[in-house]
């Protein structure tokens, strides 16, 4: 009897195996149309498929089971197969973005009851765009997050800022790469199309879990899963043209030489010897044209992968390569990654996964956006009468017999510069979940990040001549080469615990950890001098054995480590999804403060009111309404190590034995002060937002109001000179930056044309409200004359432009003269027709240093972005606009100190004796006025919109391709800010 | 379940394990000493003391040009700024030029740090230090002859100055002017000190470096100045006078035969050479090298001749500053003229040579017909280990020479209780030498022949020659403010010197930054209750 049973038993088991049929459908989305692509699994096993280009599948399964079909844009749905064997379905979209989920610290969480300030960028904004990294891709997207690059070369490093500027020192965001605490330049190296999402935590709710170095706000990277009954492959390729948008126009030679003998005349002095008349002028040399060429962009990007319910695997590989608009040959960069993220579920209690990234990069650069010594810089002020190669000169170049300082003929400037550096990083980290009880989730996760740096210069031996064909003084007579390499080795282990409740209307989270974080690095360097002439350029000689003389060679080698350990928690509760409050505590210790101030406390508390679920709400076209506010302190420990401790060091040698045995002796002793007290700089920050969405969620907006004062500014101290030594870093200062921010998305849909419209706006306020000692530190100083330029100072925002107003030009000797002080005599007694008048703000009558003021502020007032997409049929076509107003420029480049230095086009509109309503001053060589000083002439408006992106896609025609098989994309793309012209493939497989 | 409870548990202690370990946030420096754990060891001591010679020869501190020749020069009647022919070339420069330098002046700011660091780098030899031997002993003689020479730069640049003989906290904001007696007393007690732990000399190795000589004639200097400013004080000069004795009877100096090879290239560490700067150009360096590492004298492209002629047989151009003036050009006698030539250089002797220098191209404002040449830009130096070229021109500045000695000592015996006999003769070796090379016994005119002819005491005849033997070399401007003849009258009527000069010009402005940070402690300049 009990075998029969037992039989029975199996027989019912097995007969559920083979009662397997097939099913088929076609899966179709609200409007009828075929959705291909989509991926129907049956639940709880691997089997699965996609609909083909015509959107049908076919697929067998059990009776009993259930087909969940999923697609990225619409709903998931289940359905019991129930004995059907045909099943279609319209998949609905997925418009309620609200409902998403949103990664925060150490979890996840709905985002309609999360009380955080958080923006999302999802892989689906990031689609199509043509630069191959993440940090510029994510440009315009967010509000509240403003980007600065240092220059247009490729590989070079672009500065984020998320709600203003908080320090004078770093203000870098947190980057944490899946729970990685990871270096900065990760986000520049990472492939683009890895990335799942992209989360900037912005308020102090949201990044307080962080605490001791999340003052700056986070940026959060997810990076890609396979899905779940997914096999799939991915190709895509790029190949794009790039050429200047635009370039400076600088005057042509007949311009100059009138520029130039008329700027002699007035300042009654003779033109230097030989200086050519309109009748012989030598050569015409446009700089711009010399320096610039079009040049290419090209990506090659390759992934796989394949899901179960227990298992998954994502691996892709890619390659970029990226050559620059001056000097692509000595200028560009090229990178390769690969990754492999794979996640198991070995049981119902553990599960185990793993994130492995490996990139090496390679960039070649030319000096850039120096004031002096970068090509571009030269030729802003190189004059168009030196011709571009010497036909006597040894190494070809000629150089300017008028334009001296510290100025090259921009080509020999490209020819003498040789930079490479590489860098060889590896991101991994692997976790261990365990759940050993219902709603409790244990989880550790050991995370490592490395990167080798190397690096190489060299500047070959050379001697310039004038295009005169005379020498000069610029000669280097023996090459010099510099060759390093670093790495640096941070290991981070994280554990904590969550454990969530819920019961009727109680729900909620607790989660507790800790993290213990190291990092150690070190590093070489050499350099020498003299590589045999006949093997100089060639690369494979660069190196210092290769230099005879061993007496020029020298080395130096370097390392350090640092520390960090937290402990830290969350509780989460919300009653109904109505009432919703969050809180989170985090204590660090970081080695990098003195034992005074080791450990920085940081908490903050967030509540949240979703009125939309109230009883009595019934608007409804507003179907959700929630109301949140936030307070949280942060910190930041972004300075050096031993801060706190007086390091000796090298501080100059001196020598002793002239004339005969000259000996050159180090000299050691403390680099800077010591500082004993240095503490974390902190942030606090109020945020207040409201999230609405209106007709069913197709149209959502989100409005924040932040207040965020950073104090205890980390910067160098202002200590009075005589204390004799370099000040220490130390608490300085207070800023505040406050402003609003918007983010608004609409979606629609109109017969066959789907529309998606995201705008963001972004207002900031950035003001200093304290700066200790003597209430303002100084920043940039402009090689002309010398002036300091940028001050941080009570009041101002951060690094405002200082200067002198101005009011126009003297028309006439008259307009001199009538400009009178008080007393009746000249304000600007040395001024000429033609000359800048300075506004006397002080009001002494006179124009002094104390007439200095606020000129102008780098910071915009509003930042703004629009995203727009629109899909018909087959096409696709998306644009991007950003915009900023209220920034200030100022123009360090024009460098009127310089003597025959070649001007820009605007100066045609110079005063002079047939031109007195000009807008620019007379150029003169005895300039008493001082026309050249930093004053509001050198600063402009630098507000812009920009359309920064504009795609058109089209997919071809299900019929067209192979069932099931591919997806090709030809895009056509135009991006304004470089001027890129873009033709892009893609193709999309799908594995059976 | 239980077994469950039991993983629970594990967990919770694992996850607290990790965060807690105090000592794992005690990182050891790696490859760096703190000042709390050296100067354990002769050596590092030594490595200290290089540091605290280290500030003399910066000459571009902050990106300013800082050198004390430009200085003693451009600010007295040999010299004006130049530079390019706008007058707006380097400016503080031209303020300085012109007695319209205010605290904002950079110039003063960085000859203000330059001395500042140089005494705190002293300080921590001095200070720190724990062991003791022979060989620290006398490192901490230099060190104290270094801490009394930034003093008593300080002092000439901008008056009674803070004295700092330790290690003020990094936000101390307590000092004030000390008097002139203070800043003194604590200069001549470091140097009485420092004398007998120096040696008279060094080997070949180590020329340059500090000896007893230097410290006497330091020492002596000082003396002289405190003299001149205590209302001549009899006392105060005859110790003046005996430490300057100290150094002719100490054998150790001759004066160099020929004049013109003073300031030759290559001229360095000479038998006349008592105290002097030392340069090097070993050390690659560039405009964007921080310039406590740039090790050249950066003065000699900045004052050499701008719009040189191409084929200049010895020269290269320069940036045109430092002109001298006709004033100086023409107070040289008509028989001086071996010493003039080796100090300056006129347009018309360059045009002779067949080397036309526009005058369009110099400050027209600055510009007299005359360029200096003591630190004469020479084609010849060179970058052995790469650099810009620039940057590191070699020139040694002689700070105190054998002559100078002499002269103050003739001095020191004019104006204490020493005899004008005595005197003329340190004077008369003086002129002998300017005459030309060789014996020139008989052949110059003498201090007492001056005298008749001129019509001049034998104080003024030491006037004159400690303007004509000195020139160039950065001396001018604090003779005449410590001897009482600084005064508008030195520069002609209409000149826009003449006409902004006053007492208060004497002396650099202290910096306006460290005015406002000790809240008003530290005045700009000196009160003349300060001089006593």
């Amino acid at each position: 009897m009990n075998k029969i049973y037992l039989l029975l038993c199996f027989q019912l088991v097995f007969s559920g195996l083979w009662a397997q049929s097939d099913i088929s459908g076609k899966i179709t989305d609200k409007a009828g149309n075929a959705l291909p692509g989509v991926n129907v699994v049956v639940k709880g096993t691997a089997q699965g498929t996609v609909t083909d280009a015509s959107g049908t599948y076919r697929v067998s399964a059990a009776s009993e089971a259930t087909l969940v079909f999923s697609f990225i844009g619409y709903k998931t749905q289940e359905v019991p197969v129930g004995g059907q064997t045909q099943i279609s379905i319209q998949l609905e979209d997925d418009i309620t973005s609200l409902d998403e989920i949103v990664v925060v610290g150490y979890g996840v969480q709905k985002k309609s009851v999360a009380t955080a300030s958080v923006s999302k960028v999802d892989s689906k904004d990031l689609q199509g765009f043509s630069s191959a990294r993440l940090d510029q891709m994510l440009q315009g997207q967010v509000a509240g997050v403003t980007f600065k690059s240092a220059s247009g070369q490729p590989g070079s490093a672009q500065n984020i800022f998320i709600r203003g500027v908080g320090t004078n020192g770093d203000n870098s965001p947190l980057i944490i790469i899946d729970g990685v605490n990871a270096n900065d330049g990760f986000l520049s190296s990472l492939n683009p199309s890895d990335i799942e999402s992209v989360q900037i935590l912005k308020d102090g709710a949201s990044t307080a879990i962080y605490g001791a170095r999340a003052a700056n706000g986070i940026i959060m990277v997810t990076t890609k899963k396979a899905k779940a009954g997914e096999a799939k492959m991915n190709y895509s390729f790029f190949y794009g043209q790039q050429k200047p948008w635009k370039t400076p126009e600088m005057l042509n030679a007949s311009q100059y030489v009138d520029l130039i003998t008329e700027k002699y005349a007035n300042g009654n002095s003779t033109l230097p010897t030989g200086f050519p008349d309109q009748n012989n002028i030598p050569n015409n040399t446009n700089w711009m044209e010399e320096i610039f060429e079009p040049s290419s962009t090209q990506t090659h990007q390759l992934s796989v992968s394949k899901g179960t319910e227990s298992s998954t695997v994502f691996a892709s590989l890619s390659y970029f390569d990226q050559k620059g608009i001056i000097a692509p040959d000595k200028s560009n960069a090229k990178r390769l990654t690969a990754r492999i993220n794979l996640d198991q579920q070995v049981s119902q209690y553990i599960s185990f996964g793993e994130n492995i990234f490996i990139n090496h990069s390679s960039n070649q650069r030319i000096p850039e956006n120096n004031s002096f010594g970068s090509p571009i810089s030269d030729a802003l002020v190189y004059d168009p009468l030196t011709a571009v190669y010497d036909a006597n000169g040894t190494f070809g170049f000629a150089q300017s017999p008028y334009v001296q300082k510290e100025y090259l003929n921009p080509l020999s400037r490209i020819y003498i510069s040789n930079t490479e550096t590489a860098q060889d990083g590896i991101l991994a980290n692997a976790y261990l979940k365990i759940t050993p009880l219902k709603n409790l989730v244990f989880k550790t996760d050991f995370g490592i990040d490395y990167n080798y740096y190397t690096g190489n210069g060299f500047t070959p031996s050379y001697e310039f001549f004038d295009t005169n064909g005379n020498q000069l003084p610029l000669t280097n007579e023996t090459n010099d080469l510099y060759r390093y390499s670093s790495n640096a080795f941070i290991w981070q282990w994280e554990n904590y615990v969550t454990y969530s409740y819920s019961k009727g209307n109680h729900s909620g989270d607790v989660t507790a950890g800790t993290t213990a974080r190291q990092r150690t690095g070190g590093g070489f360097s050499g350099s020498s001098s003299g590589i045999p002439e006949e093997v100089q350029f060639d690369p494979d000689f660069q190196y210092l054995d290769n230099t005879p003389d061993s007496l020029r060679r020298s080395a130096g080698s370097d390392a350090e480590r640092e520390a960090l350990s937290s402990f830290f928690g969350r509780i989460n509760y919300n009653f109904g999804e109505r009432y919703l409050f969050s809180a989170t505590l985090r204590r660090d210790g970081s080695s990098k403060f003195g034992a005074n101030n080791r450990y920085g406390i940081f908490p903050s508390a967030s509540l949240g009111w979703v009125v939309s679920r109230e009883n009595f709400w019934s608007v409804d076209q507003v179907s959700f309404l929630k109301l949140r506010a936030s307070y949280g302190v942060n910190g930041n420990d972004r300075i050096g190590n031993l801060g706190y401790a007086a390091v000796i060091g090298n501080t100059g040698a001196y020598q002793f034995g002239k004339p005969n045995s000259q000996g050159v002796y180090p000299g050691l002793s403390s680099l800077y002060l010591d500082n004993p007290n240095l503490k974390w700089e902190q942030s606090k920050q109020l945020d207040i937002g409201v999230e609405v969405g209106l007709f069913n969620d197709q149209l959502t907006m989100e409005l924040d109001y932040y207040r965020k004062t950073t104090s205890d500014l980390l910067m160098s101290a202002t200590t009075a000179i005589y204390i004799g030594n370099k000040p220490p870093t130390a608490n300085v200062g207070e800023v505040v930056n406050k402003g609003f921010e918007l983010e608004v998305n609409y979606r629609q849909k109109i017969g066959d044309v789907n529309f998606n419209v995201g705008f963001n706006a972004a207002t900031l306020t950035n003001e200093v409200t304290k700066v200790t000692d003597n209430g303002y530190i100084d920043g940039y100083t402009w090689p002309v004359r010398n002036t300091v330029i940028t001050r941080m100072e009570v009041g101002n925002p951060i690094g405002y432009f200082r200067g002198f107003k101005t009011a126009g030009v003297f028309k006439s000797d008259a307009d001199v003269f009538a400009y009178i002080n008080s007393d009746g005599d000249p304000v600007q007694p040395d001024a000429s027709a033609g000359d800048l008048k300075y506004v006397d703000v002080n009001g002494d009558g006179k124009i002094t240093n104390d007439d200095i003021t606020e000129i102008g502020k780098p910071w915009a007032d509003l930042t703004l972005g629009l995203n727009l997409s629109a899909s018909w049929k087959g096409f696709d076509l998306r644009m991007l606009f950003s915009a900023s107003i209220g920034n200030d420029i100022f123009r360090s480049y024009e460098r009127q100190d310089v003597i025959n230095n070649n001007y820009t086009s605007e100066w045609l509109n110079r005063w002079s004796e047939t031109n007195v309503n000009g807008d620019y001053p007379r150029v003169t060589t005895l300039d008493l006025n001082n026309n050249s000083r930093a004053s509001d002439f050198y600063v402009e408006d630098g507000s812009y919109l920009r359309l920064k992106n504009l795609q058109l896609g089209y997919t071809l025609p299900s019929s067209l391709v192979s069932k099931a098989y591919f997806i090709q994309v030809w895009i056509l793309k135009l991006d304004p800010v470089v001027g890129f012209w873009i033709l892009r493939l893609t193709k999309d497989s799908i594995l059976k | 379940m239980k077994t469950n409870f039991k993983i629970v548990k594990v967990i919770l202690l694992v996850s607290l394990i990790t965060g807690c370990s105090e000592d794992f946030l005690k990182v050891d420096p790696q490859n760096k000493y703190l000042s709390t754990n050296f100067y354990v060891s002769e050596n590092q001591v030594f490595q200290g003391l290089v540091a605290a010679y280290d500030p003399m020869q910066w000459t571009f501190v902050d990106g300013f040009w800082t050198s004390t020749v430009m200085l003693g020069e451009i600010w007295s009647d040999n010299a004006n700024a130049g530079g390019d022919n706008s007058n707006f070339d380097q400016p503080g420069w031209q303020q300085i030029d012109d007695f319209t330098a205010t605290p904002t002046t950079a110039e003063a700011t960085s000859f203000w740090k330059k001395n500042y660091y140089g005494i705190n780098k002293a300080n921590q030899v001095l200070n720190n230090v724990t062991i003791t031997s022979e060989a620290i002993s006398q490192y901490q003689a230099e060190a104290k002859f270094l801490r009394a020479f930034y003093h008593f730069d300080l002092f000439r640049f901008f008056g009674p100055v803070p004295v700092i003989t330790s290690q003020p906290a990094p936000d101390d904001k307590s000092a004030k002017r000390n008097t002139m007696t203070e800043v003194f007393t604590q200069i001549t007690k470091d140097l009485e000190e420092a004398i007998p732990l120096l040696p008279l000399s060094y080997s070949a190795d180590f020329s340059g470096r500090i000896t007893k000589g230097a410290a006497q004639a330091l020492l002596g200097k000082v003396y002289l100045y405190w003299a001149d400013m205590k209302n001549d004080d009899v006392a105060l000069f005859d110790k003046a006078a005996a430490n300057l004795k100290a150094v002719v009877t100490s054998n150790q100096y001759t004066l160099v035969d020929d004049y013109t090879q003073l300031f030759a290239f290559g001229a360095a560490n000479t038998s006349e050479s008592v105290f002097e700067i030392q340069h090097s150009s070993e050390v690659p360096a560039d405009f964007s090298t921080p310039f406590e590492f740039i090790n050249g004298n950066m003065m000699v492209q900045l004052c050499g001749i701008r719009g040189l002629c191409s084929n200049h047989p010895l020269y290269i151009e320069g940036w045109g500053f430092l002109l001298p003036t006709s004033s100086l050009y023409n107070s040289y006698l008509a028989d001086d003229v071996y010493r003039r030539e080796a100090s300056i250089i006129s347009q018309t002797e360059l045009a002779l040579g067949g080397c036309n220098v526009s005058a369009a191209a110099q400050n027209p404002l600055d510009f007299q017909g005359y360029w200096q040449q003591k630190f004469a830009n020479y084609k010849s130096y060179t970058v052995p280990n790469g650099g810009e070229i620039n940057v590191l021109k070699d020139a040694n500045q002689p700070v105190i020479r054998y002559a100078d000695v002499l002269l103050m000592l003739a001095e020191a015996q004019v104006r204490g209780t020493g005899t004008d006999a005595e005197a003329m003769t340190y004077i008369d070796l003086v002129r002998e030498r300017a005459k030309g090379p060789g014996n020139n016994t008989g052949n110059f005119k003498t201090a007492s022949t001056l005298m008749t002819e001129q019509g001049w005491s034998l104080l003024e005849v030491i006037w004159y020659e400690r303007r004509a033997e000195l020139a160039g070399e950065g001396d001018r401007w604090f003779d005449l403010v410590r001897s009482g003849r600084a005064a508008a009258s030195l520069f002609p009527n209409g000149d826009v010197r003449n006409a902004n000069f006053d007492n208060q010009d004497l002396y650099l402005p202290i910096p306006q930054r460290e005015i406002d940070l000790t809240g008003g402690g530290l005045t700009a300049y000196p009160d003349a209750s300060l001089f006593q």
